[in-house]
């Protein structure tokens, strides 16, 4: 998952037209018209503006699901150290969401995690341990990546913007000129 | 300006500007009540489940073995402590211990205001449209006037 993430990042880096300021307007346009390149910057505009808010909710999927794998990990570190100890606790589980109930828990070696998609696993305890902590660092590196590619975009997105404006006022220039020609 | 009782004031001497304002203002209002009527008919429909795992709770017997959630994703094989209890989160981060039996009443009684709340808000609503109709047909007919007017 973490491999597809990153090719994910790098597509948003070489499929996404880069952005760079236009330094000398002429010679950017030379060969086509004003209206055609502030087209062609429009659109790269809206490349940019669908990438970022695809990659604003892959954002906000990991802020969420890094914390859920964080107590997850701490739960399985709670229950290796309640086996070290071999007592057997008593906890209030959540039945649904406004009640609990009690349960007693003796030292185990294995619990199940629930992987998604109706898929439940049992793991001993060092396993799931591991299996956690390996999610939990590839969760914040995938938010890490994420959040890179969204500054580059937010870059993107504003140099195109000033792009177009020179452009436009470059256009607004040559017309005038034409005017004061004719 | 706005009045928000139209029965004691003939809509057609109100301005059409008004009457559109008034209009957006009752739309406005229209959305904020449905928000609330499916926010507590979600809130109806948890009391609700939660009623019934209570119920389904009590006839399990004490020692019974389960397989008990730690997180949404980390279930633990344990064993049930006790079928004679229950923690109801009564909101307020208060939580009160009570037996199988009170906590289904508690979930009834709960479901029951909600559902009588709804039943207000639906009336509201309804009230609402029907001034909102009101609204609109004068609207309307002064609309037409001023074009007729414009026109000739």
């Amino acid at each position: 998952m973490s491999s597809n993430e990153g090719e994910d990042e790098e597509r948003t880096h070489t499929t996404l037209p880069r952005a760079d300021f236009i330094e000398d307007v002429e010679s950017y346009i030379a060969g086509s018209t004003v209206e055609e390149a502030i087209q062609k910057l429009r659109q790269h505009h809206e490349l940019y503006s669908t990438a970022q808010q695809r990659l604003a909710t892959q954002r906000a999927r990991f802020m969420q699901k890094g914390p859920e794998i964080k107590a997850t990990l701490s739960a399985v570190q709670l229950l290796t150290r309640q086996r070290e100890k071999q007592e057997t606790a008593t906890f209030d589980f959540e039945l649904t969401e406004e009640v609990f109930a009690k349960a007693r828990v003796k030292p185990v070696d294995a619990v199940n995690l629930w992987l998604g998609a109706n898929v439940m696993l049992e793991y001993t305890l060092e396993d799931a341990t591991h299996l956690l902590e390996s999610n939990l660092s590839v969760c914040l590196e995938n938010l890490k990546s994420t959040e890179s590619s969204l500054d580059l975009i937010k870059d993107f997105l504003t140099t195109t913007e000033v792009n177009i404006a020179r452009l436009y006022n470059f256009e607004v220039l040559q017309r005038k000129q034409k005017k004061d020609v004719s | 300006m706005t009045s928000k009782e139209p029965q004691t004031v003939d809509l057609k001497t109100v301005e059409p500007q008004q009457l559109m304002g008034l209009r957006d203002q009752l739309e406005g209002e229209m959305q904020n009540l449905s928000a609330s009527a499916t926010a507590l008919q979600s809130a109806a429909g948890q009391f609700g489940s939660s009623g019934r795992a209570i119920e389904r709770l009590a006839h399990q017997e004490s020692g019974q073995p389960m397989l008990m959630p730690l997180t949404s994703s980390l279930y633990v094989p344990a064993t049930l402590d006790s079928a004679s209890n229950v923690l109801i989160d009564i909101g307020a981060s208060y939580y009160v211990e009570r037996s199988p039996a009170d906590g289904t009443d508690y979930c009834k009684r709960k479901v029951n205001m909600l559902k009588d709340q709804l039943d207000q808000i639906g009336q509201v609503m309804r009230e609402k449209q029907r001034i909102m109709q009101q609204v609109t047909a004068v609207l309307q007919q002064k609309l037409a006037a001023q074009q007729r007017a414009q026109q000739s």
